[in-house]
């Protein structure tokens, strides 16, 4: 895991504890774990989404505006990569 | 299902779909007091903006409008917020007006005006939206049938 991953990890972790309204702590989730299981709503999607765009600096594109962005750490973490075009 | 003609006969409208969603009013005005203005513009249009009010009521029942059109479209996928707008006229009713995008993405499946219902109360905001696909023969008559049928 690149130093870029591991901060992206701790700023969707940061930005799902603050504004995801999940039903359980975020340091219970693991990566893959399903985040609409945990309660995630389509509101907090974009709280969540505004948040890590302010802290990493980054733009989600509206073509990753979808369920399957939000689904789990690892897969915001991928749409982040793709929001740098790194991927 | 099947709407009434003016010379008896019936029309397919196709298969009906249905989109809902629920919005805590609570979560949209905390949105606004933390994100302010980058969370309105990302989400709402000007003319929601204007017509709401910016009241988190009515932001949120207008939330929970584009969370059911995407239901009804079946897909969010390169479809922003603000490409589903609801406006409402001057009787207070709420319409749907799609961006050139999303109204492609409806007609490929073949998806009629969208029509939607608002409501909101004690802190949730409701909004259900239907539309017909037009699976269907366009002017399918089934006048002929309820003849043959001796109905």
């Amino acid at each position: 895991m690149s130093d870029n991953t591991y901060g992206d990890r701790l700023a969707i972790r940061e930005a799902l504890q603050q504004f995801g309204r999940l039903n359980q702590a975020v340091s219970d989730l693991s990566d893959e774990a399903d985040l609409f299981a945990a309660g995630f709503t389509s509101h907090a999607t974009v709280n969540v989404m505004l948040a890590i765009e302010d802290a990493l600096g980054i733009e989600f594109p509206d073509e990753l505006l979808n369920r399957s962005t939000f689904v789990s750490i690892d897969a915001l973490a991928h749409a982040v990569g793709m929001s740098r075009g790194e991927r | 299902m099947l709407r009434n003609r003016a010379d008896g006969g019936t029309k397919s409208l196709g298969m009906a779909r249905i989109g809902c969603d629920l919005t805590d009013v609570d979560a949209v005005a905390e949105s606004i007091n933390f994100f302010g203005d980058r969370y309105l513009r990302r989400v709402y249009t000007d003319t929601e903006l204007t017509q709401s009010q910016r009241t988190p009521e009515r932001l949120a029942a207008r939330f929970a409008a584009k969370e059911a059109v995407y239901k009804v479209l079946r897909t969010t996928s390169g479809i922003g917020y603000t490409e589903i707008e609801v406006v409402t006229d001057r009787d207070g009713a709420p319409h749907v007006q799609l961006s050139p995008k999303a109204q492609r993405v409806a007609d490929q499946q073949r998806l009629g005006p969208i029509a939607i219902s608002l409501s909101h109360e004690r802190g949730l905001a409701l909004a259900t939206a239907i539309a017909f696909s037009d699976d269907a023969p366009a002017d399918e008559d089934t006048t002929q049938q309820r003849g043959s049928d001796g109905v």
